[in-house]
């Protein structure tokens, strides 16, 4: 499908009473301002006596930034911390060092057949050389025993 | 006509072969030589550029020389509209790197310079390979000069990350190479030719259980490189451990070789399973973006939070790809290039500060931007243009990788796009912490600015930043046929297949 731009009609008759409203908006912050720090100082204190809890949540904004930072910021600071520490460093990384250890393990382990004595070699060599022998002969040997 | 491409590849190794022959105490002359051997590497490869031509589709400035006729492996290489980006950037980005080394690597410099020059002719030839055989040996060879590179001239705990690297890389490089002899074994039993030649195995039919398994081996040696979630652990350590040069060398090439090698392998040998894939593919790379993200956002090691950006970038590539759309693999392939020059440059800037103060601790720097002021503009438009703002070249490649990636699944875009939010949080963050606020300590006021080495470093990377950001056509031009041609040769192959 293809995408086409947006297509809509503005009408300047749709938009002229936002306009008017957003326009006259400041002016009459001004005049909201004016009033109570210039024409009467006792008035925002009075009002602020009134009612504390209001006159706090206003000067904290309505305590947005800190609902921001316990909604959003900290978990997923700690969410990140904790991925890092657990799924990166644990399990990741735990699973590509534990390969490592186990191919290292799996040496120890056969590096014990590295005796140093020619005679472990030795027996080594017949035991294997038996071991062949029987798969080799494997059903020769079960028809012999009465197995097959 | 000149075998450019040939002379281009085996210039830096030829060059590291003059290099060895050098006395000790000729370091200055050593490390000039290099960087005249890189320059005019790169000045050659600006000849292939503009001897490009972006209507053709197929393999430009080809040249085949049989090699070894009994095995079917011949000296093929040539480059398209996918490889010629890489190949530019490649040639770029190593000078550079090498140049902001001059004052930071002092022993063994005839050895480092060497294996730069080596590095560079590794991946010039996996750029431009077109025989399986030659590919993985230029793939290994690429291989063991990072190694050195990262285990001796790199930092504290260099032999573990080195040894991880290189263990964890060729691991996957192994499975390729089973893969390679049986993909040459099955297409020798059925059409009686055996050969490593890409472009004729491009052809080969497979049945679905073969090619998903051989699709799979191709599959993790690139997405080990890229890196692909869970397959990135090896990177943190790489980069923290490499020391500067090598650090911009593997951000801004190597992992390239992971994204590329899925789109010059495993889309158009095996497209059935490449299909069948996409889900898990976009999966780990959407992982890959969010959770690279959010790690990357509490690290304390600048180095490491730019690795962690790294994983979080190239996801966004390997989405992009996966889409097999225009948009979402042209989006891909220019910023597998806008990725490699800003996080190239993020690293270099790092580097820079580490030169002055020995440390890459956030919390051990603060209001830097007062004290060096240049520094602070170049970290800027490199931090801005690694977020993807509009008007430099990160916003190219992530918008068209989202356009592509809504046309193939509105839902993976939308979580793709959250990515975008997150590069913001952890680039600002840490550039806040680091650039801004009052200079609390005092081994940072008397920091010098940039020198004017540092500058030329940085200059010419920042120029591209700006020109792929305002007009990235000339670059985007020269993508299109092959990569048109690609997405029919997976369809059409697709196709044939039911």
């Amino acid at each position: 499908h293809t995408m086409e731009a947006g297509t809509e009609e503005t009408s300047f008759l749709k938009e002229l009473p936002l306009l008017i409203f957003s326009s006259l908006l400041g002016p009459a912050g001004i005049a909201a301002a004016y009033y109570p720090y210039i024409r009467n100082p006792q008035l925002p204190g009075r009002l602020a006596n009134a009612c504390r809890k209001c006159y706090r949540a206003l000067l904290n904004k309505f305590y947005v930034d800190e609902a921001y930072q316990a909604i959003f910021i900290n978990p997923a600071y700690h969410g990140a911390v904790l991925m890092w520490k657990e799924i990166d460093v644990k399990l990741v990384d735990g699973a590509v060092n534990g390969m490592a250890k186990v191919t290292r393990g799996a040496g120890r382990i056969a590096r014990r057949w590295q005796s140093g004595f020619s005679r472990h070699y030795a027996m080594t060599l017949v035991l294997g050389l038996a071991l062949l022998l029987i798969y080799y002969f494997r059903l020769e040997i079960l028809w012999r025993l009465g197995l097959r | 006509m000149a075998p450019w491409l040939t002379i281009i590849i085996f210039l830096p190794l030829l060059a590291a072969g003059i290099i060895s022959l050098f006395p000790k105490g000729k370091e200055e002359t050593v490390r000039r030589v290099a960087m005249a051997a890189l320059v005019i590497d790169f000045l050659l490869s600006l000849k292939l550029f503009f001897g490009f031509n972006a209507e053709e589709a197929g393999m430009q400035f080809a040249e085949h020389i049989p090699w070894i006729r009994q095995f079917g492996i011949s000296y093929n290489i040539g480059i398209d509209g996918i490889s010629i980006l890489l190949v530019m950037l490649t040639a770029f980005i190593s000078p550079l790197a090498l140049l902001s080394s001059w004052k930071a690597v002092t022993e063994k410099v005839k050895g480092y310079c060497v294996t730069i020059l080596l590095l560079q002719t590794g991946m010039l030839g996996v750029f431009c390979s077109l025989d399986l055989f030659l590919f993985y040996i230029f793939w290994e060879a690429m291989l063991i000069p990072m190694y050195l590179l990262i285990g001796i001239w790199g930092g504290p705990r260099r032999i573990y990350a080195a040894i991880k690297f290189i263990l964890y890389t060729m691991a996957g490089s192994v499975l390729m190479l089973i893969s390679i002899l049986v993909l040459y074994f099955w297409h020798g039993s059925r059409t009686g030719t055996y050969t490593f030649d890409l472009l004729t195995l491009y052809g080969t039919s497979l049945p679905a259980g073969v090619e998903t398994w051989l699709f799979l081996g191709f599959f993790l040696a690139f997405a080990i490189k890229v890196p692909l979630f869970p397959f990135h652990t090896w990177l943190p350590d790489a980069h923290v451990e490499a020391p500067t040069a090598g650090s911009v060398i593997l951000a801004g090439v190597l992992l390239k070789m992971g994204t590329y090698g899925f789109l010059r392998f495993n889309l158009p040998l095996f497209p059935s399973a490449s299909l069948h894939f996409v889900p898990l593919v976009s999966i780990l790379a959407l992982i890959g973006i969010i959770y690279g993200a959010l790690v990357a956002m509490v690290q304390p090691d600048l180095k490491k939070l730019v690795a962690y950006s790294s994983v979080s970038h190239l996801g966004f590539v390997m989405l992009g790809l996966f889409t097999f759309n225009m948009q979402g693999i042209q989006g891909g392939l220019i910023q597998m290039i806008n990725h490699g020059l800003s996080t190239g440059a993020l690293f270099l800037i790092v580097g820079m500060v580490y030169e002055r103060r020995h440390t890459r601790m956030i919390s051990d720097f603060g209001g830097l931007a007062k004290v060096m002021p240049l520094l602070f503009g170049y970290f800027l438009i490199v931090t801005l243009s690694s977020i993807g703002l509009p008007g430099l070249n990160g916003f190219v490649g992530e918008f068209l990788i989202l356009i592509g990636t809504f046309r193939a699944n509105p839902v993976y875009a939308v979580i793709a796009a959250t990515g975008v939010i997150l590069s913001a949080v952890y680039m600002l963050w840490m550039f806040q912490r680091v650039m801004f606020g009052k200079v609390e300590r005092p081994e940072n006021q008397k920091l010098k600015d940039l020198s004017l080495r540092e500058k030329l470093v940085l200059i010419p990377i920042i120029i591209f930043i700006f020109w792929l950001g305002v007009y990235p056509k000339p670059f985007l031009k020269k993508t299109e046929a092959s990569i048109k041609n690609l997405i029919t040769q997976v369809t059409l192959q697709q196709e044939g297949h039911r």
